[in-house]
């Protein structure tokens, strides 16, 4: 699996210069999924709720399937003005409904 | 308190600079006289400052308010207050010594005019007066101002891609300061103050938040990520450090982080009963630290990926405050000064590069060592202090935090913060080896670019840094002493 991953990588991060590009690749690719395992324990011990468990091992599962993530993750996050509005967008009602949810006006 | 009539100085002065120079566009030796007289005189002002407050026009605060008022509490400021303490001191200094130095770098370059100065000026203005000012709307009102010059300093680079960041910049700055403004409305209509202190009493006297209060902290807070540079601005903030000249850029990401940890100070006092507030700001600070972090290591461009780590590290800072314990918040408060200082470094030393090679891309650069070894080192120390290695000043402060949300019971964070440390360090140590160390090398440096500044700059930052790492609690007891005492 590890070979084929690199291929992907080999072949995606080529144009940014042979084996500096492949490894920062590697490591980018180790953090994100080493920061995703580790906020979803977070969410899992400190939340204590099985509607947060069974979220948390849906979106981990998830985002195996999507490996290399890091690849999504920059096509995410360019200067686009567009992917910055419907992130911010996203941001104010996520904000709201967790404000007022969490505050217990909603539920 | 001391009624310090010195404490408005701050503000003023480079206002008062900024219209000077501005006045004199074009007549080059004079703007540079009064620029670098102004901002040295700017250094002087904090240091020569008494703590206390500056109630403005004399209005003292009241004894008694009619009750007939409905006001939740009976006293209240009825002017503008500013208040100047040793939290505000450390910021002010640290602030006024980055712009002597950014005047100082940037003042024979083609792009610097009146105007560009002035913008200086007025940058260093609404900053202090963000840091100062007990008032809200005076605060709002400062981070337009700021918004404004920071998109101008971009915008006289004169290239396209640096009038479009400055474009995103302004359009999310109106999002931005509409949601602060009507969530300052929507408070005023609920608790009819604009005074942090009276309006955090206020709040405390009311018991639970009303809805539209709710709605209130929830625009505010999309405000406080976008004066932070944190997610989703993230990339917005970049933009704007990338496409500004690298020695307007470390002043531009000091800037954010110094409004970040005033805006946060004064949300956490403001809604200090608010526990959910500071999850919010924890879970965005997270989102933004991986991100940048993950950002930064895909770059090829020196600028493109300072401009990630800072954007990282900013998240580390908010990570700080977010855990929400005096512990945690000293410490990110005390990251930030630490943060800003390794920053500057790595950003004028992109400056000096840009100056001599024309450019910063990295897979076009190299041997760096040789033609400017004691960039190189600084650097390479710079690229240790930003990672958090022993001695330099940010291990204090990583420590700090890692012990802080250890504390707090989130130890997995101590775990995230250790691994982003890791990624900060490979991401900027790539990029060390790119410029200095890789043999081989199509570019070749301009004999007549000495950069006697950067490197005479570079150097007292290094040792700043070192000093700091040294002798940590000289910086650090007085936030934690004042954190502890606003008991936020």
């Amino acid at each position: 699996m590890l070979d084929k991953i690199y291929e992907i990588f080999h072949e995606r991060m080529e144009h940014k210069g042979k084996g500096f590009g492949i490894g920062s690749g590697f490591t980018s690719e180790f953090l994100m999924f080493s920061s995703i395992l580790i906020a979803g324990m977070l969410v899992l011990r400190t939340a204590n709720s099985v509607l947060f468990a069974l979220g948390s091992l849906v979106i981990l599962a998830a985002i195996l399937f999507t490996v290399p993530t890091v690849f999504r993750v920059e096509k995410e996050n360019t200067d686009s003005i567009n992917l910055t509005s419907f992130y911010v967008v996203l941001t104010i009602a996520v904000i709201l409904i967790v404000f007022f949810a969490g505050s217990g006006v909603l539920i | 308190m001391f009624n310090s009539t010195l404490i408005p100085l701050m503000v003023v002065f480079p206002l008062i600079a900024a219209i000077l120079v501005n006045f004199l566009h074009q007549k080059d030796r004079s703007v540079k006289t009064i620029a670098i007289v102004s901002s040295i005189v700017a250094v002087l002002i904090p240091l020569m400052t008494i703590y206390g407050v500056h109630l403005f026009s004399g209005h003292i605060r009241t004894e008694s308010f009619p009750e007939f008022s409905k006001l939740l509490i009976p006293d209240v400021y009825m002017g503008i207050v500013y208040s100047y303490g040793p939290i505000q001191k450390i910021l002010l200094a640290l602030l006024t010594v980055m712009t002597v130095f950014v005047i100082f770098l940037s003042i024979n370059r083609k792009l610097i005019s009146g105007v560009y100065v002035a913008m200086i000026f007025i940058s260093l203005a609404s900053v202090s007066a963000i840091i100062l000012a007990d008032d809200f709307f005076n605060f709002f009102v400062f981070t337009e101002v700021l918004t404004v010059a920071q998109a101008a300093l971009v915008i006289a680079v004169k290239e396209t891609k640096s009038h479009k960041a400055a474009f995103k910049y302004m359009i999310f700055g109106t999002v931005s300061g509409g949601s602060i403004l009507l969530g300052i409305a929507l408070l005023l209509g609920v608790y009819g103050l604009l005074n942090m202190t009276d309006l955090s009493n206020a709040i405390k006297a009311g018991g639970a938040l009303q809805p539209i209060a709710l709605t209130a902290v929830a625009l505010i807070t999309v405000g406080w990520l976008y004066e932070s540079g944190l997610f989703p601005f993230h990339i917005v903030k970049s933009n704007m450090y990338e496409n500004a000249m690298p020695e307007a850029a470390a002043l531009l990401q000091l800037q954010s982080k110094f409004v970040l940890v005033a805006m946060s100070i004064a949300l956490l006092r403001i809604f200090s009963g608010y526990t959910l507030l500071k999850s919010v700001m924890l879970g965005f600070a997270i989102f933004t630290v991986v991100i940048g972090s993950v950002m930064a290591l895909q770059q090829t461009d020196l600028r493109k990926l300072l401009s990630f780590v800072a954007v990282g590290q900013a998240g580390l800072v908010a990570m700080g405050i977010g855990l929400g314990t005096s512990f945690s918040i000293s410490a990110g408060i005390f990251h930030a000064i630490n943060d800003v200082l390794s920053m500057a470094i790595l950003f004028f030393v992109t400056g000096f590069i840009l100056d001599s090679y024309k450019t910063t891309k990295l897979n076009q650069l190299g041997e760096g060592l040789q033609k400017a070894p004691l960039i190189g080192v600084v650097m390479f120390l710079a690229t240790l202090a930003i990672s958090g290695v022993p001695p330099f000043n940010s291990y204090q402060s990583e420590f700090r935090l890692i012990q802080s949300a250890v504390d707090a019971g989130y130890a997995e964070l101590s775990v995230l913060v250790i691994l982003l440390s890791v990624a900060t360090f490979v991401a900027v140590i790539k990029a060390f080896y790119m410029v200095f160390m890789k043999p081989g090398t199509n570019i070749e440096a301009d004999p007549k670019v000495k950069g006697t500044m950067h490197k005479t700059i570079i150097v007292i930052l290094i040792v700043m840094c070192l000093f700091i790492g040294l002798f940590p609690n000289m910086i650090y007891d007085p936030i934690y002493n004042i954190i502890v005492s606003l008991g936020v």
